[in-house]
């Protein structure tokens, strides 16, 4: 069962980006609270609690991260690397978000542990649909594991 | 195995009348004989090199090796090595210059024992325009490589902002449409379409050089089951009489670009077809030449006017009656590319009246028993 209080986590570097997925995730009618990080380091931050993000009321954990490949200074797939190497986050759902893509890149993705992956929707509309089917999938039929 | 019987001052004769180089050896590697051409391309005096090693004419970098050379090649059964191989060998001219050459031996036995006769033609002429073909051509290959990854880059970097502006025009658009007025709707309408249709363009453009620069490994490919896939992911088909003469029988192909072919191909005969008519489609193989197919797909459309027949497969070519059909104009190109990726070809035949057929000849897929 899915607690619409829980936040989803999206590291993303692109301020567009950011923008039209919130966009389209009001638009999906998805109530959780969405957090921005821009890039590797706040997200690494982000999800231990380091620095700014020390207040867990303010910054809480997770229950599902999106996380781009494409990203200045450490890239998705290093994140999502030191993601499964801590304890905590070993079953943390992590979606691979990027603009495109090559098989092995994917393959690599699943190696290190992603749970799904997905090429960016190039229209709004479709954006919306993705957003919609996260709500669903994710959100409504998904379990996660407690903690 | 030359003149068992003459000797050495007969063959002199021989050797002098030749046009090319000819140096003639010792089994211990003395030079016994060199004829003026010999003399005049190594820039010796006539008979200077008589009594030398042979190693005088062969450069410092090869030297230490030849000897091997020599002993090996006095083992070898045929007793020949011939000209014109493709190999390169070097000689080294008494002023240090050394110069490519081609290089042919015979071993001859004469009354005075076993000696070696060389064969020496300067390739240097030849061997500069080599050299420069192949540096012409890796010129060429940098080239072409850096701008396919120029054009990778360069689009790839586009869909970015332009998923930007679609999606800004789109929202922007659906937050307004209770309040503002139909024509400032209608003009976010047009930017997100324009830039859908731009980004569809770069999309295109990308695949058309993802296909020549991804790696094709034939297998045999179910010709029933990729127009079978085909038609399931394309519901515009669904509206459209195709009829397949089954079983369409297997190729030779790489099954991504098989699947991009054919979609191609039969969304291509259900866009074209003038408004009113219902499309119908025809797939059906032929056996063109022993071991070759043809995949045939026939359309009811306009038809394709003879003096467009090559243009179409050019990249961004659009004939004038395909105004108001969405497209980039880059599809056939895809597919020609792609046929050829796969070592087959494509031709058209088409004709108003009874619309236009392609035919992609590729190798058959032999069952195995």
């Amino acid at each position: 069962m899915n607690d619409d209080r829980r936040t989803i986590l999206i590291v993303e570097d692109n301020d567009d980006d950011q923008f039209l997925f919130r966009e389209a995730w009001i638009k999906a009618g998805v109530s959780n609270p969405l957090a921005f990080v821009s890039d590797g380091e706040q997200a690494c931050d982000y999800l231990s609690g380091d620095g700014r993000y020390a207040d867990r009321s303010a910054y809480p954990l997770p229950i599902l991260l999106l996380l781009d490949i494409k990203l200045p200074g450490k890239s998705g797939l290093e994140i999502l690397a030191w993601l499964r190497e801590q304890e905590r986050f070993k079953t943390l759902p992590v979606i691979m978000l990027t603009a495109s893509t090559w098989p092995e890149e994917v393959a690599e993705a699943y190696r290190l542990g992603a749970n799904s992956f997905v090429i960016k929707p190039s229209s709004a509309q479709d954006l919306t649909a993705f957003a919609a089917a996260v709500k669903d999938y994710w959100l409504r039929f998904n379990e996660f594991a407690p903690g | 195995m030359v003149g068992e019987a003459r000797g050495r001052e007969e063959f002199r004769a021989a050797l002098e009348t030749a046009a090319n180089a000819m140096v003639m050896v010792d089994v211990r590697g003395s030079i016994v004989l060199t004829n003026a051409e010999a003399d005049r391309l190594f820039g010796y005096e006539p008979g200077e090199l008589s009594g030398r090693v042979v190693e005088v004419l062969v450069p410092d970098r090869f030297k230490a090796a030849h000897p091997a050379h020599r002993t090996d090649f006095l083992k070898m059964p045929s007793g020949k090595v011939p000209m014109g191989t493709g190999r390169v060998y070097f000689g080294l001219r008494k002023d240090g210059v050394e110069f490519p050459a081609d290089v042919g031996l015979s071993h001859v036995r004469l009354k005075e024992g076993s000696f070696v006769v060389a064969s020496v033609i300067d390739v240097t002429a030849r061997h500069a325009s080599d050299q420069r073909l192949r540096e012409a051509e890796e010129d060429l290959r940098r080239t072409v490589q850096d701008l396919e990854g120029f054009a990778y880059t360069v689009s790839h970097d586009l869909r970015s902002p332009l998923r930007a502006i679609q999606g800004y025009a789109h929202f922007a658009q659906e937050r307004l449409k209770d309040t503002a007025d139909p024509q400032s709707l209608d003009m976010l309408q047009r930017i997100s379409a324009s830039a859908v249709r731009l980004d569809r363009l770069i999309r295109d453009v990308l695949s058309y050089s993802a296909i020549t620069r991804q790696a094709v490994e034939l297998a045999p490919v179910d010709l029933d089951k990729v127009v079978d896939h085909v038609v399931g992911m394309y519901p515009i088909l669904q509206s459209a009489r195709l009829s397949v003469a089954r079983p369409l029988g297997a190729v030779l192909a790489q099954e991504s670009l098989m699947l991009q072919v054919v979609a191609n191909l039969l969304v291509n005969a259900v866009k074209f077809v003038p408004a009113g008519r219902a499309a119908a489609i025809e797939v059906r193989t032929e056996r063109s030449a022993p071991g070759k197919v043809s995949l045939v797909v026939a359309d009811n459309g306009p038809g394709i006017p003879r003096v467009h027949w090559e243009r179409i497969f050019q990249p961004f070519a659009r004939l004038p009656s395909a105004r108001g059909v969405a497209g980039s104009g880059i599809g056939l190109a895809i597919v020609k590319r792609a046929v050829e990726r796969l070592g087959g070809t494509i031709r058209v035949e088409s004709d108003p009246c009874t619309g236009t057929r392609f035919f992609i000849e590729l190798t058959e897929a032999v069952h195995e028993r």
